[in-house]
């Protein structure tokens, strides 16, 4: 007695069916059926399209598990489908595309597989989850073996695998199905399901019709075909049936001899969706949104049954009769536990002949009706784990019905091995590459140009187009992709393409390496290919500025120059991770051995281009990689200056510390944006230790970027995993280790024949005073004046030392000041060449700027009593409008353009401010001199009380004696103007004189300022010189 | 009845700024309206769309669609505008129609969706008009049904844009004038032949009792209404 009876709209309807809880979907949404097909459903809306549902019951619980376009499964009790916010099954970084569930004796499990090539795998009891990985395309479904030993997944990249759970590794691998870019372009959908009783068979959906492979010895047992491509398959509860659903047929076949018994046709050809079989019914859904439900007794007979109890456990129950409520009386459908009942009469039915399973029937029956007196829902769940009727996945038999509890779970235990589990060693990978399932793809995006591969599937043409960041290095190109090149990099000299080629399979396909060496303008032939030998395929590749290199399967690292003279070989100790390079070096990365617990164990090194007549030595770096605990390396390269960095997939960025050959984070790319989210990632472009930014691609939702459009690069700054990295001390230190890092770095150009680049060297000098300086300040104004002296004490030169001394009087520090004075003295003692006295200069004209705006604020306040310091006063204030100016541009400038042409444009302003300064203001200059000397002597005598006059006569005193007298007696009286305002604030004079200056400060504002810089200039070298 | 041309609207939008990835090395360019650059390849920044413009026809920048100009948000902007039968939805940018036609127009090789967006602008376009144009009969009909009001009519035009405003500006401002010499001349004619009647009442008053002119003068009022 066939019965349809229309569930849902049109779309894609799918069925679950486990342990009498009915759900059907389709489209976005999900129906549960407590009460049978016929009463009322509980609905749930989702959002986006839902792909699987399944309920799984826990603690005491049952959960309906929905997986539909979003990256975590979403759970709802059943049945009122009230969602549980607080319990997600499963989260990966991708939508999920199938999941699988079982629930036998020992344990309840179940298992995922994304868009993120991962299967997961839970013991929902134990808590233990497994994360397989070796996929290298979307996951297109997965299947839990009965025993709870085994996963099985297929994939968009054609293959099949069988996962260990004990081991967590892949124990069979075989490629079944086309090849497709994701789940809505695979052909098949490759469905698995084991033999839900014994598992002995896995059932796989193939293009052509379905394959049967036997567990023991993963052998293919039989391969059945059909005419057009199936849609989906389901094993019977008993296992002697297996269906698979043509487009408007479902065949029925006999797992014995796999010969044909039975086939259904869907109403007026609508396609078929999805299969499920409860116990007495097989239930059909097709796309009209109509179940179609047939009785499996008009095809499975008793003799069948009694064939298939030859299976390896003993089984005591076959099967617990049941079915949904339409097949049943309805008088059952109206209690909400009509398949206990069901159950209860299964015996009188007599569709079980094991006398044993009968007998256990029984006693079964009779339980379930003292669970119908009382009402109790769960006994409903418990009297029915026997069999796990979800018509997906599958289930395995039991000795007798018992309740779940955790001691049971301890004989599964001891069978596994518990120890330190080793990891998943890292696949090679190309930096910068994005996965190559994809139709259209990166194969490499560095800060020279893009590499991207596009294939067009309808047209079946592939090509590769190359595009440089800047126009004028070259053209872009576009090249067709004859010998499907999936590896490339490029520097602005070559290009670098290789096919992985196969180590195995029918073709076996050499590695092709191709270059293109565009630089060549005078020879005729700028490209060239090698085939690599048959055993060795090409897993990396890279280009430097004078030659390029492919790493390979047999750990070799093979170096041609650029036109193709094979110019090195190297075995590596391990195998090949990454390369990368800048200039002459290339940088590689290999697993030393074999990690455990998810740490990878990876070791670095460096190799230079041997090039006739220049001495090139190879960078000193550190032997092994740093990485994060159970990391992988998303990406490595340079910084722009030539530092080696990594990127791993914990958001971390390291680059390599100079002075001590150690790694060092400098960013973590998970806080540097606020509006990051857990599934977002960066993709890394390029990283500069100059201006302290990085520039990434925001992935959202994703792990690579898209490539059409071209997205837009993220320039950010660089964040320091310091402890409080959001306080301005924190980022001053960070830069500070930063700039301390780039000395190092042009050290090892220099010991690497490079030429000193003097201006580079000069700016992060001066960015490292200034750091030193502001940090000082910042340590002063926390009240910790000790820190400040140990940070001064990075100061190298006794000139700059005397800028913090001034810092230090200027905020009142008198015994900070002294000690710092003290250090002066001493380093200056330790190095008396005073070769560096220019640069110098330099230093100070900066660091004086740094000090002069530190001050601004109290020379504002100032009040000025009297004419004679008015023109100086005059001067400081245009000299802090002055430097407020050009402060201001250069910090616009930097963000910008970086701090070398920042320091270009200052010292040309102040080129052109120079003639100003000599014609209009010789005067101002010389009563620079005279003022800085005398005025705030004669100010200080004249006006103060002889306390104050005696302690600034003793600090002059102590200024003169350590060489910084000129300099410091100009803050001196500045401090003593600060003081006589406190003094005498009532003086009338006060205003107008103020008004007045402010007036002559406006009137020669640019050339008072640089005089009173050169004034200051001319001081501090004459005070150095003594 | 002087407008503004659509082109010299679009010329006003120029002017705002657009993030595109230079491919060429260039220092800062100093500019009236500001200083735009320094450019390096591949670090992206904002210029203004005529000279983005500019630059993308020589092929050196690669112009970033604009997060407003996206199929998705647009699509949110059309419904909400569908949903409110009276009222423009504020717009995601005041210049979208000019500067979406100039970057569909110019740079469709760095944009994703290229032609559902282009639908969704003239659908938006479209909706937004019909509104505009509700708006004025509305005015008018008013204009018509309640005399003159005293305020002249209520024209909303909150949230749209220069160019739709632009768009009906010349024939509003012609059918509202013409409706203002219709209806002066009309209050001129009434006010007459009220002075008129007037005249005839006050003759009558002498020689009739003020109770009976009362009333006349009522049902008068009242004839004039119903006209």
């Amino acid at each position: 007695m066939t019965k349809r009876i229309k569930v849902h709209e049109e779309g894609n309807v799918g069925i679950s069916f486990e342990a009498g809880r009915l759900l059907t979907w389709g489209d976005s949404l999900v129906k549960a059926w407590p009460k049978g097909l016929e009463n009322e459903a509980e609905e749930l809306e989702c959002f986006g399209d839902v792909r699987h549902a399944l309920s799984i019951k826990h603690e005491n619980k049952i959960y309906v598990h929905v997986t539909s376009e979003s990256v975590d499964t979403e759970t709802y009790e059943w049945p009122s489908l009230l969602e549980d916010k607080n319990y997600t099954l499963f989260r990966f970084t991708c939508d999920i595309g199938c999941i699988a569930s079982l629930k036998n004796a020992e344990s309840i499990q179940a298992a995922a597989g994304a868009g993120d090539f991962k299967v997961k795998w839970k013991d929902l009891q134990r808590q233990r989850e497994v994360t397989l990985e070796g996929h290298d395309a979307p996951i297109l479904s997965v299947a839990i073996d009965p025993r709870g030993k085994l996963v099985c997944s297929s994939s968009c990249d054609g293959f099949l695998k069988i996962w260990d759970l004990s081991k967590a590794e892949c124990i069979f691998n075989e490629k079944l199905f086309f090849r497709s870019s994701d789940i809505e372009h695979a052909k098949c959908s490759a469905k698995l399901e084991f033999e839900p009783r014994s598992g002995e068979l896995l059932a796989v959906l193939v293009e052509k019709g379905a394959k049967i492979f036997n567990r023991s010895d993963n052998t293919l047992l039989h391969d059945i075909e059909e005419p057009e491509v199936p849609k989906t398959l389901a094993w019977s509860k008993c296992g002697s049936v297996l269906a698979i659903a043509l487009k408007t047929v479902v065949n029925f076949y006999d797992t014995k001899s796999f010969s044909k018994i039975h086939e259904i046709c869907s109403e007026e050809n609508s396609p078929i969706s999805g299969i499920c079989f409860t116990d007495k019914s097989v239930l059909i859904a097709e796309k009209s949104g109509t179940l179609i439900s047939t009785p499996t007794s008009d095809f499975i007979t008793k003799e069948m049954k009694g064939k298939s109890s030859s299976l390896p456990k003993p089984v005591a129950k076959i099967v617990s009769e049941e079915s949904v409520a339409m097949s049943v009386d309805d008088e059952e459908s109206r209690n909400n536990q009509f398949l206990d009942e069901e159950a209860g009469e299964a015996g009188e039915e007599e569709e079980v002949d094991d006398l044993e399973a009968l007998w256990d029937e029984d006693a079964k029956s009779e339980t379930d009706e003292k669970a119908n007196e009382e009402g109790a829902m769960e006994f409903d769940e418990d009297s029915n784990n026997a069999v796990s009727l979800n018509a997906v996945r599958d289930s395995v038999p039991m000795d007798k019905p018992r309740e779940y509890s955790d001691g049971e779970d301890d004989d599964l235990a001891g069978a596994i091995y518990e120890g330190p589990q080793p990891s998943q060693m890292q696949k090679a990978f190309q930096p910068g590459e994005s996965p190559n399932y994809n139709a259209s793809r990166y194969l490499c995006w560095n800060s020279t140009g893009i590499i991207k591969g596009m294939i067009d599937e309808q047209r079946g043409i592939s090509t590769i187009i190359i595009e440089f960041h800047d126009v004028s290095v070259h053209h872009s190109v576009q090249l067709a992709n004859q010998h499907d090149f999936v590896l490339g990099d490029m520097s602005e000299q070559a290009i670098i393409l290789a096919s992985k080629g196969e180590l195995e399979g029918e073709d076996r396909k050499k590695s092709i390496v191709k270059v293109m060496n565009f630089k060549s303008w005078w020879d005729k032939n700028r490209e060239w290919q090698v085939e690599l030998a048959r055993r060795e395929i090409a897993e990396v590749v890279c280009a430097s500025t004078d030659s390029v290199a492919v790493g390979t399967s047999a750990r070799n690292i093979r170096m041609f120059s650029h036109a193709g003279a094979q110019i090195r070989l190297v075995t590596v100790p391990g195998p090949i991770v990454t390369m990368s390079s800048n200039l002459e070096q290339l940088f590689y990365v290999y697993h030393r051995h074999q990690g455990f617990e998810g740490d990878q164990y990876m070791a670095c090194g460096t190799i230079a281009s041997r090039r006739i007549g220049k001495k090139r030595r190879t960078a000193n770096i550190p032997s092994d990689v740093a990485i994060s605990p159970g990391a992988k390396l998303a990406w490595v390269g340079f910084t722009d200056e030539g530092t080696p960095a990594t990127y791993d997939t914990t958001g971390i960025v390291r680059i390599v510390g100079w002075a001590d050959r150690q790694w060092f984070p400098i960013a973590n790319m998970t806080t540097i944006k606020k509006n990051f989210k857990t599934v977002d990632w960066w993709y890394m472009i390029s990283i500069n230790e100059g201006n302290k930014e990085i520039a990434a691609v925001h992935c959202e939702n994703a792990t690579y970027p898209e490539v059409h459009p071209r997205p837009e690069v993220h320039v950010m700054r660089i964040n320091m995993p310091l402890v409080n990295p959001k306080t301005d001390i924190s980022i001053q230190e960070s830069e500070l280790m930063i700039n301390a890092n780039i000395t190092g770095t042009i050290d090892s150009l220099k010991k690497r024949g490079y030429d000193n680049d003097d201006e580079m060297e000069e700016l992060v000098q001066k960015q490292i005073t200034k750091g030193i300086l502001k940090l000082l300040l910042g340590a002063i104004i926390q009240d910790a004046d000790d820190r400040g002296y140990e940070i001064c004490k990075l100061l190298e030169h006794p000139g700059q030392i005397q800028m913090a001394v001034r810092l230090a009087n200027n905020k009142g520090r008198i015994k900070l000041a002294e000690r710092l004075n003290d250090l002066a003295r001493k380093r200056a003692e330790e190095d008396d060449s005073s070769s560096e006295e220019e640069e110098e200069e330099e230093d100070e004209n900066e660091d004086e700027d740094a000090v002069e705006e530190i001050e601004e604020e109290e020379v504002v306040e100032q009040g000025i009593p009297d004419e004679g310091i008015a023109n100086e006063v005059s001067q400081d204030g245009s000299t802090i409008s002055n430097v407020s100016t050009t402060q201001g541009s250069t910090q616009e400038s930097r963000e910008a353009e970086g701090d070398a042409r920042a320091a270009e444009e200052r010292l040309a302003r102040q080129k052109a401010r120079n003639p100003f300064a000599q014609t209009s203001t010789e005067d101002d200059k010389e009563n620079d001199k005279t003022t800085l000397d005398e005025l705030p002597k004669s100010e200080a005598q004249r006006s103060k009380p002889k306390t104050m006059k005696d302690k600034l006569a003793r600090f002059r005193s102590k200024q003169k004696a350590s060489g910084a007298a000129a300099k410091s007696s100009k803050i001196q009286s500045k401090i003593a103007f600060g003081k006589r305002k406190e003094l005498s604030t009532e003086e009338p004079a006060t205003k107008k004189l103020k008004a007045s200056a402010l007036e002559a400060s406006s009137d020669n504002a640019s050339g008072s300022a640089v005089s009173t810089s050169m004034a200051m200039d001319d001081f501090a070298a004459g005070s150095d010189s003594d | 009845m002087a407008t503004i041309l659509p082109c010299e609207i679009e010329f006003l939008a120029e002017d705002e700024l657009i993030k595109v990835t230079p491919r060429f090395r260039e220092a800062r360019l100093q500019m009236i309206s500001g200083n735009y650059g320094p450019f390096a390849p591949g670090v992206p920044l904002k210029i203004p769309i005529w000279m983005a413009m500019n630059l993308k026809s020589r092929g050196l920048v690669i112009v970033h669609q604009p997060r407003w100009m996206s199929a998705e948000k647009l699509k949110e902007w059309l419904d909400s505008e569908n949903a409110d039968n009276t009222n423009a939805i504020a717009p995601l940018h005041y210049h979208y129609r000019e500067i979406s036609r100039m970057i569909l127009q110019n740079c469709r090789d760095n944009l994703s969706d290229v032609t559902e967006i282009e639908q969704l602008i003239e659908d938006i376009w479209n909706v937004r008009v019909s509104k505009l144009k509700m708006s004025c009969k509305n005015v008018l009909k008013e204009r018509w049904q309640n005399e003159i009001p005293d305020h002249g009519g209520v024209f909303k035009v909150n949230n749209f844009t220069q160019m739709e405003v632009n768009f009906i500006r010349a024939n509003f401002l012609k059918g509202l004038n013409v409706s203002f010499v219709m209806s002066n001349k009309i209050t001129d004619i009434e006010q007459k032949a009220a002075a008129h009647q007037l005249a005839d009442d006050t003759t009558n008053t002498s020689s009739f009792p003020t109770g009976s002119s009362a009333s006349t003068l009522s049902q008068f009022t009242q004839s004039q209404t119903q006209n």
